[in-house]
């Protein structure tokens, strides 16, 4: 199955609980992503994910001057956002449990 | 990959891309170009001899992924190879251009007051003032500078609504001022070529002595009220210059003197001698075989000395 795929589905998960710990910039929080296993994430998925995050209230932002370039864009997580990945959480282990379930039949069906 | 490289790329990556945003609101675009700017930059140090477009795909593919991910509606058809003008608009040094015209917005709206008024003076039949060629002859009147200030009052509080809002009449004024603008700068620049002093060199220098309406005046006669011929008759201009007519080659005058000794050149008529003498040729010569009428107008007094 394409990994593209499911990530499309999982993301704002994903970005929201690499930004729960610590706040990040975009840029941090692409190599957490990448660290943490999925190296296939793209750029602009992630910089597209944090601006409707915040634009939905479940980040917020302040910009931090940089020596080395342009000021950088900050995230941090909101009460919104914190709420958003208990429930996401949640529907995620309903969620892989079903499919666990599911496939594991279906493994057993195979074999 | 040097720094300076890896700017310059990361600028014409983010420039394709942002011409691929230009149809969303500037706030919207602006964010996302920002955390993909800095986050490039870093990235293009951290990482990689692979050009961006290898690493990260084409700019369009990379605007489309943006969008989606933001949750913004696709490009509108048009938009996904936007018009030159388009691109131009979104472009970095035209937004940096704009920036500059609105702040300097304020002085435009100050120079279209000034043209305003200044058309509609010459609409109304004004004359354009002699001493200071760029300016409506009103504006040399007190009222004048009240109609200034109330124009440009007038164009400030527009200039500030204009800003507010984005009508498009503002558009077809400024559009019709600008005009108006280049019509009195001309207007201008043609009569300080008329009205100012100006100097005109026609190859040979120029030649001493009296010109009247460009002729060369060689005598002058002056004839008093009764129609009597006067006699050395000290002739000055407005500015108090005497006006001298240094004796010439060849030919031999009479020169006045005043008690100090010194010669003097304006007098008139001016007497010449006869050819090898000191004598006056013709000392009762004038300008009229007949004297002028006497003058019956009364006098101007003038206070004796």
């Amino acid at each position: 199955m394409d990994r593209s795929q499911l990530l499309r589905g999982t993301l704002d998960a994903a970005v929201l609980a690499v930004t729960s710990t610590d706040d990040a910039y975009g840029y941090d929080v692409l190599r957490r992503l990448r660290s943490a296993g999925l190296a296939d994430v793209g750029d602009a998925s992630v910089y597209g994910t944090l601006r409707r995050l915040y634009a939905a209230g479940a980040l917020t932002s302040y910009m931090v001057p940089s020596d080395e370039g342009p000021a950088r864009r900050y995230y941090g997580m909101t009460d919104l956002g914190r709420a958003q990945l208990a429930e996401a959480k949640t529907a995620w282990k309903e969620f892989s449990r079903t499919l666990d379930a599911l496939l594991a039949v279906d493994v057993e069906v195979a074999t | 990959m040097t720094s300076a490289i890896a700017d310059a790329q990361v600028r014409d990556y983010l420039d394709a891309v942002r011409a691929r945003l230009a149809d969303l609101d500037a706030e919207e675009r602006e964010h996302l170009l920002s955390d993909t700017e800095a986050s490039l930059l870093e990235a293009a140090e951290d990482d990689v001899e692979l050009p961006l477009e290898v690493r990260l795909g084409p700019p369009e593919r990379f605007a489309r992924e943006l969008r989606a991910a933001a949750g913004l509606p696709e490009a509108p058809p048009e938009a996904k190879r936007p018009g030159l003008i388009t691109r131009m608009a979104a472009h970095r040094r035209v937004l940096a251009a704009r920036g500059v015209a609105r702040e300097l917005a304020p002085v435009w709206w100050v120079a279209r007051a000034f043209v305003a008024l200044t058309v509609a003076a010459q609409l109304f039949g004004d004359d354009w003032s002699v001493r200071y060629p760029v300016l409506t002859s009103v504006l040399g009147e007190p009222l004048g500078w009240l109609l200034l200030l109330g124009a440009i009052a007038g164009s400030v509080a527009l200039g500030r609504r204009e800003r507010a809002a984005s009508a498009r009449w503002p558009a077809v004024l400024n559009l019709t001022l600008a005009l108006a603008t280049a019509w009195v700068l001309m207007a201008v620049t043609a009569n300080s070529g008329a009205a100012g002093p100006s100097v005109v060199y026609v190859g040979a220098p120029v030649e001493p002595g009296l010109l009247f309406d460009g002729r060369r005046i060689d005598n002058v006669y002056p004839y008093d009220r009764a129609g009597r011929l006067l006699q050395d008759v000290r002739l000055y201009d407005e500015t108090g210059t005497p006006l001298d007519v240094r004796p010439g080659e060849g030919r031999p005058r009479r020169v006045v003197a005043d008690r100090s000794g010194e010669r003097l050149f304006n007098t008139f008529p001016i007497r010449y001698f006869d050819a090898g003498t000191r004598r006056v040729r013709r000392p009762r010569a004038g300008a009229l075989s007949d004297p002028p009428r006497r003058i019956v107008t009364p006098p101007v007094r003038t206070p004796d000395r």
